[in-house]
């Protein structure tokens, strides 16, 4: 068994790299948990990082995955030196099911996807979500402006969410 | 994929969408921070190196000028801390006002090598000597035409083995060897023992053809043979009578099953009905490349009684992951079939052989990743599905212990590359695999070291699975055999007939003291000088040859001449349950058989069935002893044991001298070294 040959030279452009890519390393990193501004950093380091090494670009896909996984180094590092160690369980996994849902665009299908499927929840239901992610408020304030229990605001926010991943799920594969 | 692996994708996703906190446009911010790094260094020209200062002793030394460089230790000290608590007062007002990684970038610190490390290649080297102006930094590649209808592996094609006749090969065996067993110490001599009388080879060869031992009879009539020829003779009959040849085919599926899915009873695993595929393939004389390519390609359940179940798909069903991706596939298919260890590189390179990297097992992984495993009414069956790749163009993705992330697509060896498509339409993956598997010289070498190191308890090379760390210590005789066995349409009877009647199987057994310091029981190679037996006789052999005590009316010592019906044997699939063998307990370490519960079930059954059978013959009392001894030693009792049994008719009743005897042979070297 031997190595793959290696690819003839072509033309190289770093602005049409970014510009195709940054939202899908941003996005992903957004997922292994960073918040907007270190989103920012590590996308940049990432690129920076990338752009000094040579690599062979066999398509989209391999180039997206290979930022992925540059991004979730530099992710680690970041976590290290401000002495955190929590991280996503199971990162293969979750970089297996990014693949197949956000791997060809950087995610944007998933979006659509999402947006559409949002459509079909109950207004209560999508009050809460929007109150829980757009607003950050508390699952106490959730559940007062519902005028539920906070029990029940939980399982109407996990219902929810449920309900949205079937549909996402159904969409996608 | 379970939940927890999705609400991270979901949340992130649902902020995005619901707060408008979208991914930012950093393009430019990247772009110029590159050119930031690119930037040759510049010096800053207000920055006045002090000028040297020379101290000239001059008189003695005064107090305050011995505390002279304390002081201004203490002085740089000082000034480095202020100057370090200022810059980290700058930058912390840095990181609030601005991005953090703007206009600090350059100064980040390097990520951990653990963490993110590119390997260091050609480019990289170059990278700190100055570049051409239209030289692109990266190199973006990404144009590789493969051929949709590769060519035949070159060199296979050219292959032209010349078959020689099967006296040749045996000759060939022998005269190869023989180059190792000269002796340094007497020119001309050969270090070499007396070659075995008849009926232990004769032992030998059933043991080893059909794993059992000769009965009475079979010794008899081989004892009888005068010919010169009777050992042709007797392999002839072995592989021409049915009866033998489906003997044969027991005993070496047996052998190949372990082989193949290794001992232990496996779950999703029908170990019966694989053994029971590869008896049957060698009851019709299948070829060996045509039953390794069914191994590889089988598709469906290995359980019985379902529409399209085959027993070859067992194989494949033992080794294959639940995720999918085949790891332990790969690698038990290049250590069976190739004679190649090659599981470690499924996480690095390995460390000094350069031609096993950790591209080349992924490189072969790719070959299996059509192959899925599905759950039906309980059952697991094989079938080949569109493998869309981890980048969704037939690729597979791995990560080496740097971080670099790799892709590579299927490559055998040398072969031309197969098209990239994973799609079935495109070509079946597995189906190719098995086609360069079976034309190439490592596959015929590794099935006959195996075969060898079944017959001789040692293999041509220091490790049958490993023969690409350890060259072989026989070279030309593994190649030279390799090449017979492929020229003779890989006939798996044959190759065990050539070894049957080689040089080295007719060797006795005992020790040589002139290579007794570099026996490979201490470590040496094996030099086939003499017959390496194995320590013990295995449990299947050791049932079987049961079936020799239970006849006890066909004894030769009573001169019956009366041809011996077969008995029930182990592991044909069709005997009664509780006659059969655990495969599991078949493997080759001696101690293992000691706690064999087949072996300890066969030592209850002897006293209980066979010296019961032998005791209500019709046999006379000293005919029924010699029987035993025929039996299990194929002799007759000597003079000394023939007094010792007369005295235990003295004050024994007859079952339990025969009791007795039965248990004195069984235990006793001359039979559990057979």
């Amino acid at each position: 068994m031997k190595a793959a040959s290696v690819p003839e030279s072509t033309g190289f452009d770093p602005a049409g790299l970014i510009e195709n890519h940054q939202a899908g390393v941003w996005r992903y990193l957004r997922v292994l948990g960073c918040d907007a501004v270190t989103a920012d950093d590590i996308t940049q380091e990432t690129f920076l990082a990338v752009l000094q090494r040579p690599f062979q670009d066999y398509n989209s896909a391999a180039t997206a995955a290979y930022l992925r996984r540059t991004a979730y180094h530099f992710y680690v590092s970041a976590r290290r030196r401000a002495g955190k160690c929590q991280l996503i369980a199971d990162v293969d996994r979750l970089d297996e099911t990014w693949s197949r849902w956000a791997g060809q665009d950087g995610g944007e299908a998933l979006l659509d996807a999402l947006r559409e499927c949002l459509g079909s929840l109950t207004n209560r239901a999508r009050m809460a979500l929007e109150m829980r992610f757009r607003d950050r408020q508390s699952r106490a304030k959730i559940a007062a402006q519902l005028e539920i229990t906070e029990h029940g605001a939980k399982n109407l926010m996990q219902r929810a969410k449920q309900k949205l991943r079937d549909c996402v799920k159904g969409k996608l594969e | 994929m379970n939940d927890e692996q999705v609400d991270p994708i979901l949340d992130a996703c649902l902020e995005e969408l619901l707060s408008g906190n979208r991914p930012p446009d950093l393009t430019a911010r990247i772009l110029k921070a590159w050119d930031a790094l690119n930037a040759p260094p510049t010096v800053n020209p207000n920055v006045v190196l002090p000028p040297k200062i020379t101290v000239t002793k001059t008189g003695p030394v005064r107090r305050a000028n011995r505390l002279a460089p304390w002081i201004s230790v203490a002085v740089a000290i000082s000034v480095v801390a202020v100057g370090g608590a200022i810059w980290q007062v700058v930058l912390r007002l840095t990181t609030q006002e601005a991005s953090p990684l703007g206009p600090v970038a350059q100064h980040s610190p390097a990520p951990e090598p653990q963490d993110f490390e590119q390997p260091l290649d050609e480019d990289q080297i170059r990278r700190d000597e100055p570049a051409a102006p239209d030289t692109p930094r990266v190199r973006f590649d990404g144009n590789i035409k493969f051929p949709t209808d590769p060519q035949p592996h070159q060199e296979l094609a050219a292959e032209n083995i010349e078959r020689i006749s099967d006296g040749e090969i045996v000759e060939l065996i022998g005269s190869t060897l023989e180059t190792a067993w000269i002796d340094d110490v007497e020119p001309g001599a050969r270090i070499i023992g007396a070659r075995i009388n008849g009926v232990t080879w004769c032992q030998r060869v059933h043991q080893h053809l059909l794993g059992r031992l000769p009965t009475t009879a079979e010794t008899d009539r081989f004892t009888k043979d005068q010919a010169n020829d009777r050992r042709n003779r007797l392999i002839a009959r072995l592989f021409n009578d049915p009866e033998s040849r489906d003997e044969f085919a027991r005993h070496w599926s047996s052998v190949w099953t372990r082989e193949l899915i290794g001992p232990g009873e496996k779950q999703k695993v029908n170990r019966d009905r694989l053994q029971q595929y590869l008896r049957r393939a060698l009851v019709e004389g299948k070829s060996f490349d045509k039953i390794a390519s069914e191994l590889l390609t089988a598709s469906g359940s290995g359980q019985p009684g379902v529409e399209g179940a085959t027993g070859a798909a067992s194989f494949l069903l033992a080794h294959l992951d639940q995720d999918q991706r085949a790891i332990r596939t790969s690698g038990h298919v290049a250590r069976v079939f190739l004679g190649q260890q090659i599981a470690c590189a499924e996480c690095h390179d390995h460390p000094f052989d350069e031609s096993l990297a950790q591209q080349t097992f992924w490189e072969n992984n790719a070959f299996f990743r059509q192959l899925a495993l599905t759950q039906k009414d309980g059952r697991s069956e094989l079938s080949d599905v569109d493998f869309l790749g981890d980048g969704r163009e037939g690729d597979v993705h791995f990560v080496t212990p740097t971080g670099l992330l790799k892709v590579v697509f299927p490559v055998f060896s040398d072969a031309d590359p197969l098209p990239r498509s994973g799609l079935l339409a495109d070509g079946n993956r597995r189906q190719r695999l098995a086609e360069f598997i079976v034309r190439s010289a490592k596959f015929r070498r590794a099935v006959v070291n195996r075969c060898w190191s079944e017959m001789f308890t040692f293999s041509l090379t220091s490790y049958a699975d490993v023969m690409r760390h350890h060259p072989p210590e026989h070279v030309e005789l593994l190649d030279q055999l390799g090449e017979q066995f492929a020229a003779h349409n890989f006939d798996l009877a044959a190759l065990v007939g050539w070894l049957a009647l080689s040089e080295p199987f007719a060797q006795p057994s005992s020790d040589l003291k002139q290579t007794l310091a570099v026996s490979p029981h201490y470590g040496g190679s094996p030099l086939f000088n003499r017959f390496y037996e194995r320590q013990r006789v295995s449990a299947a052999t050791f049932y079987d040859s049961l079936a020799g005590i239970t006849e006890g009316g066909n004894s030769a010592a009573a001169n019956a001449g009366g041809k011996l019906s077969t008995p029930a044997r182990i592991g044909n699939g069709t005997e009664p349950k509780k006659r059969r063998a655990n495969p599991e307990l078949l493997g080759p370490a001696a101690e293992q058989r000691m706690v064999d519960p087949a072996f300890q079930h066969a030592l209850r059954v002897g006293p209980s069935e066979g010296v019961k059978r032998i005791l209500n013959s019709q046999l006379d009392r000293d005919d029924k002893v010699k029987h035993l001894f025929w039996t299990l030693l194929s002799r007759a009792p000597d003079a000394r044991e023939d007094k010792a049994i007369q005295k235990c008719w003295a004050d024994q009743d007859e079952a339990d001298v025969l009791n007795d005897i039965w248990c004195a042979l069984v235990n006793n070297g001359e039979f559990v070294r057979k």
